[in-house]
């Protein structure tokens, strides 16, 4: 056996590297402790000399794509479930206290004035609160659309603040993809790249549903929707277009925009809910007004006018703008009888009794015909439940995300603990490195002072 | 599993938000709103709904039926009056065959009284209510009755039925028309007859043709006025329905929207118990380190 003897300096330049390497892992401990409470930090590690391989320091995240993964599926849900309540709690305000007032409260007392009407034909006073009743309906119906219009348009706003902050990630993990390509994979400054990206694409999950896919040469591909937002340093962003806007690809113009998260919901919910909401009021105020109109206009006003409309509605289709009680209509023309008799009340009682007729389809329940209350009332148990649904499905999304946001900080999150524990090991590895070196010091003083000449 | 600091925050921090949460409902309820908007209680909201619509339709037929049983009591009280004066009509028949009739005054006494009751059936069968005659159909405000050429009546009315809506598919006609009134004959053209006959000292045709008329006149006056009592009475009985079916759903509807009060005071002073159990014990766990032992 044949055993190599090393040289006095080498044990110094031994002594020398373990105290460099005791200070470079302090440095790694220090930054995890700077940062214990920065979310997308990962916590480092120092690598041990046999994996930073020859001649290197360096460090490795403690990251885990699996739960990664998780982590942004459950984020795209909260976002996709969150954003569809948010817009849904806006329509219930529309609709007002449930029980007391607002359109439905109007369509029952239409009705109701109709039939007061019925009862007392010749009654001037009547008839005004059946024109004042129609015009509260028209109102009523008018003033819940534009109230839907606005929460659309404001929807509409939220996409185009949202695809900016898409652009924006899409963007920086692009720029990120490029400077990583020139970087060795364990130097400290790729690994802080390598958190903002992370922290990109967790926001992108949030706000499409994006997924990830680290690349060999280190770079990320993020997939939204089956569409390649950014590969390597190519990027394709999203742009709104079209009226009502949609979210689109700038590149890929024919693709739709197929993402969940926050944009996808915003989109679901206008395009879903939203619109559905918007016929069905349409549907019923047209329909009343139909109904209305043609028993009106083959009754006698108590002035002998024959044929006029309740309700004038303009030319098809059917325009809520045009939709009002006929201004030509006084009092005395409104048809409550078949002829002009003082007591004959039988159009009122029949326009009455439409409140009993079973006349819209909505197309919530497509199966069955309802009355116009039942049909309002269905839209509004409608929009409750659904709001109520949203509303779970993003709790147990954002339960979800809770779990696996914890899961992710038991994984790499910075447990002070630990280190202070770490800290102190490496201050003693340290200490016992400078007392190696000094006793090498003392063994090359007593070689070069205390031998040869005296 | 490895915990963190920033675990321990989060996950106390998201607990604490959940105990807020529920106090806020809890506080809410002992305030009486528990149905605000349609999503708190999507079933409770459309039952809500549709009770309020409900309680609208009954008290329309509480106003209704008050005002039906109006009309109905005035109909009533006028075709009462009417068989009184054709009962007097006939009563005078009687006489006018019995032996005290024979003289020319005695005669004319009864002529007087025929007359008598004669302008007292007009006077019923043109009455009015607020204003508008009971006995004319739709044509409310036109008089339905006026003395005709041959001693009779000419009827100026229509012959429609006015509705009114007292419960789902049940609509009761309110009034008699004229065409009703006049079923069992003119009698009107009785009475003129009569008075002729007795002037011309003619009594034969007074006891019995013209009795027989006047008889199936009473019949359908008679006939007419129950269902007009039946009528009342039914329409009495839905607005004794309608009454309790609006306590009910008062009822309800309060417990629907306003809740219990005293298990929402004991929800709330639960929820205000573990939220502040919480505080103490998120105080005291999570400043301590390690850091607080070593490296000093």
């Amino acid at each position: 056996m044949n055993t190599r003897i090393t040289g006095l300096f080498t044990g110094l330049q031994n002594a020398t590297r373990a105290m460099q390497y005791a200070q470079f892992s302090m440095n790694v401990h220090n930054t995890n402790i700077a940062r214990a409470n920065d979310p997308n930090h990962t916590r480092r590690e120092i690598l041990t000399p046999s994996e930073a391989g020859p001649g290197g320091v360096g460090v490795k995240r403690i990251r885990d794509i699996f739960i990664d993964d998780q982590y942004r599926s459950s984020s795209s849900s909260f976002g996709f479930y969150d954003a569809k309540h948010d817009v849904l709690s806006r329509v219930e305000d529309i609709y007002g206290d449930p029980v007391d007032g607002g359109l439905r409260q109007a369509i029952d007392n239409f009705f109701d004035k109709w039939q007061a009407l019925a009862e007392n034909p010749s009654d001037g006073v009547a008839r005004l609160e059946v024109l004042s009743a129609g015009r509260t309906f028209v109102q009523q119906v008018k003033s819940a659309y534009s109230q839907l219009e606005q929460v659309e348009q404001r929807a509409g706003e939220m996409m185009v603040t949202r695809v900016d902050e898409v652009n924006r990630h899409l963007t920086s993990i692009s720029q990120i993809n490029g400077k990583l390509s020139i970087m060795g994979p364990n130097d400290p400054e790729a690994a802080d790249l390598r958190d903002q990206r992370d922290a990109a694409l967790d926001q992108l999950a949030y706000l499409t549903g994006a997924q990830g896919q680290e690349l060999p040469d280190g770079t990320l591909r993020v997939m939204i929707g089956g569409v390649p937002a950014v590969d390597s340093s190519t990027i394709t962003q999203l742009q709104v277009t079209g009226n009502p806007p949609v979210p689109t690809w700038k590149d890929f113009s024919t693709i739709p925009f197929s993402g969940r998260g926050v944009l996808g919901g915003l989109l679901a919910v206008r395009s879903g809910e939203l619109d559905q909401l918007k016929t069905d009021l349409m549907t019923m105020a047209e329909t009343v007004a139909t109904e209305v109109n043609a028993l009106h206009s083959t009754g006698e006003g108590l002035d002998g006018s024959t044929g006029n409309n309740f309700f004038v509605m303009g030319p098809a289709p059917f325009n809520l703008a045009n939709f009002a009680v006929n201004p030509a209509l006084a009092p005395e023309q409104v048809a409550a009888g078949s002829s002009a008799l003082p007591s004959d009340g039988s159009i009122a009682r029949q326009i009455g009794l439409l409140s009993e007729k079973k006349m819209l389809t909505s197309s919530i329940i497509p199966s069955q015909p309802q009355t116009p209350a039942t049909f309002y009332r269905n839209m509004v148990g409608w929009v409750g439940s659904q709001a109520s649904e949203m509303q779970g499905l993003a709790d147990i999304a954002k339960t979800h995300q809770d779990l696996n946001a914890q899961q992710r900080q038991s994984a790499w999150g910075v447990s002070l603990d630990e280190e202070v524990a770490f800290l102190t090991f490496q201050q003693k590895a340290f200490a016992a490195a400078a007392r190696v070196f000094n006793v090498m010091d003392e063994m090359v003083d007593r070689l070069i002072n205390g031998t040869g000449n005296q | 599993m490895r915990v963190t600091h920033s675990m321990l925050m989060s996950s106390s921090l998201r607990d604490l938000d959940l105990l807020r949460q529920k106090y806020q409902k809890a506080q809410n309820a002992v305030n009486g709103r528990v149905l605000e908007r349609p999503s708190d209680d999507p079933q409770r909201v459309v039952e809500a709904m549709d009770l309020s619509g409900a309680k609208l339709r009954y008290e329309r037929t509480q106003r209704t039926g008050q005002d039906s049983r109006e009309w109905l009591g005035m109909a009533e009280t006028h075709t009462d009056a009417m068989l009184e004066q054709i009962q007097a009509a006939r009563d005078i028949a009687v006489q006018a065959g019995g032996p005290g009739a024979l003289s020319p005054d005695a005669r004319q006494g009864l002529v007087r009284g025929l007359e008598e009751v004669r302008d007292a059936l007009m006077r019923e069968m043109n009455g009015q209510y607020r204003g508008q005659y009971l006995f004319s159909g739709w044509a409310t405000d036109t008089k339905p009755f006026a003395d005709n050429a041959t001693g009779g009546v000419d009827y100026s009315g229509t012959n429609d039925q006015i509705l009114r809506d007292i419960a789902p598919s049940l609509a009761v006609p309110i009034n008699l028309t004229g065409q009703e009134l006049m079923a069992g004959g003119d009698f009107m053209k009785t009475l003129t007859d009569m008075i002729n006959e007795l002037n011309s000292g003619d009594a034969t045709s007074v006891t019995t043709t013209r009795l027989e008329e006047l008889d199936k006149a009473f019949d359908n006056i008679n006939r007419l006025r129950s269902d007009l009592g039946v009528r009342y009475a039914q329409i009495e009985k839905y607005e004794a329905y309608a009454e309790k079916a609006i306590l009910n759903i008062e009822e309800r509807l309060g417990k629907i929207t306003g809740g219990n009060v005293e298990v929402a005071m004991i929800q709330m002073t639960e929820a205000r118990t573990t939220y502040e159990a919480a505080l103490v014990s998120f105080s005291r766990a999570l400043p301590t380190s390690l850091l607080d032992y070593m490296l000093r």
